[in-house]
């Protein structure tokens, strides 16, 4: 019969696994004893005779082939992440593939760019016929102004300016034939 | 033949010497195996030459060929690089090493005994609980090298213990893990493995009486 305290605290005790209140407590246990006194000295001979005389060791080969093998699992494994910068057969289509990409992007970003700019030019174009045509139809209308009220003798600044330069009516009606006659021009050859 | 190699004479550095590197400011394991795998091979030569011999010695006590021992050893290493990725610093770098071998071993184990039970079913020489029978015993060339006889019963009688007991045997002895420790690599509660251990001490005293 083996005492019960062997396998509860002997073993952990004799290994150094115990705290050092249960280890107090089974030091004591163990004075008085002899059957857990008799397993602990078994134990050690058991480990001393263990640990005596050899040690096994792997054959030569098995470790070399373990040490190289781990160099060549870390060099692959970098080879995976950044091969494709100095691995000549993995290069080709990885290098192949950046690039297309690359350039898609940047061809893409070019006509972006090009259109926006074309059209801050368009509608500054604009803005400027705009006011030119504005100028235009000011200009007509003063003429036919100065047709309308010239008969009626009205006083306005035109009426006066009409008189001092001896401008016929006939003269100012093709005047205005002219005018209308270019602003259709003018409508006709701009395309936005 | 063995190679000198094989059996190297023991000095202090089986066991003891983890502590000893440690508390020489060396670098904790798992710093080492991380350090690996981030690149630092002679990390992991330092880790490989530390846990050689007690990995080595573990497997081969538990399935008692040389040629398997050295192909479990170099899986169990390879399973380490491959597993890498897995290892968490929960435990101890070292309890999951010998974890790794242990369920290497294990599965070893089952495999032979299952072919042995279809191939060889009058002649096995190891029944399904792991014991063996003296005849192949006698046969293994590593026990004609140990001059000291205590210690070649010693292993004789190692090899007739119930695969549970030895693995709890060698586990503490060679890996030098924690009870606790190894009742967690086992998955068996912790006063199972130390009633194993008991067993495995008296079933050892028994066998050693017996030959002498």
């Amino acid at each position: 019969m083996v005492c019960t305290n062997f396998e509860k605290f002997g073993i952990l005790y004799y290994f150094r696994e115990l705290s050092s209140m249960e280890s107090e407590r089974y030091h004591r246990h163990l004075e008085n004893c002899s059957e857990c006194k008799d397993l602990i000295g078994e134990l050690q001979f058991l480990e001393d005779t263990y640990r005596s005389e050899i040690t096994l060791q792997p054959q030569a080969e098995v470790v070399e082939e373990v040490l190289f093998k781990a160099n060549k699992f870390v060099e692959n494994k970098w080879k995976k992440r950044f091969g494709f910068v100095r691995n000549p057969r993995t290069s080709i289509r990885p290098l192949a593939f950046g690039a297309l990409g690359l350039l898609i992007v940047m061809a893409g970003a070019f006509f972006w760019f090009k259109k926006e700019i074309s059209n801050r030019q368009t509608s500054k174009e604009v803005l400027t016929w705009q006011d030119s045509l504005d100028d235009s139809f000011d200009s007509i209308q003063l003429k036919i102004d100065q047709i309308k009220y010239y008969p009626q003798k009205k006083l306005l600044p035109s009426e006066f300016e009409l008189a001092s330069d001896n401008v016929t009516l006939d003269n100012r009606l093709s005047e205005i034939k002219f005018a209308v006659e270019s602003l259709i021009l003018d409508l006709e050859s701009k395309s936005f | 033949m063995i190679e000198s190699n094989f059996l190297a004479q023991k000095t202090s550095d089986s066991n003891g010497n983890s502590i000893e590197m440690n508390s020489k400011g060396q670098k904790p394991d798992a710093e080492l195996f991380h350090a690996y795998l981030k690149g630092d091979v002679q990390a992991f030569t330092l880790l490989f030459k530390k846990y050689q011999s007690p990995i080595y010695g573990f497997i081969y006590q538990m399935v008692e060929d040389r040629a398997v021992a050295n192909d479990l050893f170099q899986e169990t290493f390879f399973r380490m690089i491959q597993k890498g990725a897995q290892y968490r610093e929960v435990g101890s770098f070292r309890a999951w090493l010998f974890k790794l071998a242990n369920g290497i071993c294990i599965d070893f184990l089952r495999k032979r005994t299952r072919e042995r039970k279809l191939f060889q079913p009058v002649q096995t020489t190891e029944s399904v609980n792991g014991r063996h029978s003296n005849l192949d015993l006698e046969s293994s060339p590593e026990l004609e090298l140990i001059s000291n006889e205590e210690t070649k019963l010693l292993w004789r009688a190692l090899r007739q213990l119930p695969v549970e007991q030895r693995q709890v045997f060698l586990l503490r002895l060679e890996s030098n893990l924690t009870f606790k420790e190894i009742a967690s690599i086992l998955h068996r509660p912790l006063n199972t493995t130390l009633s194993q251990m008991r067993y495995a001490i008296l079933n050892l005293r028994k066998q050693l009486k017996e030959e002498v």
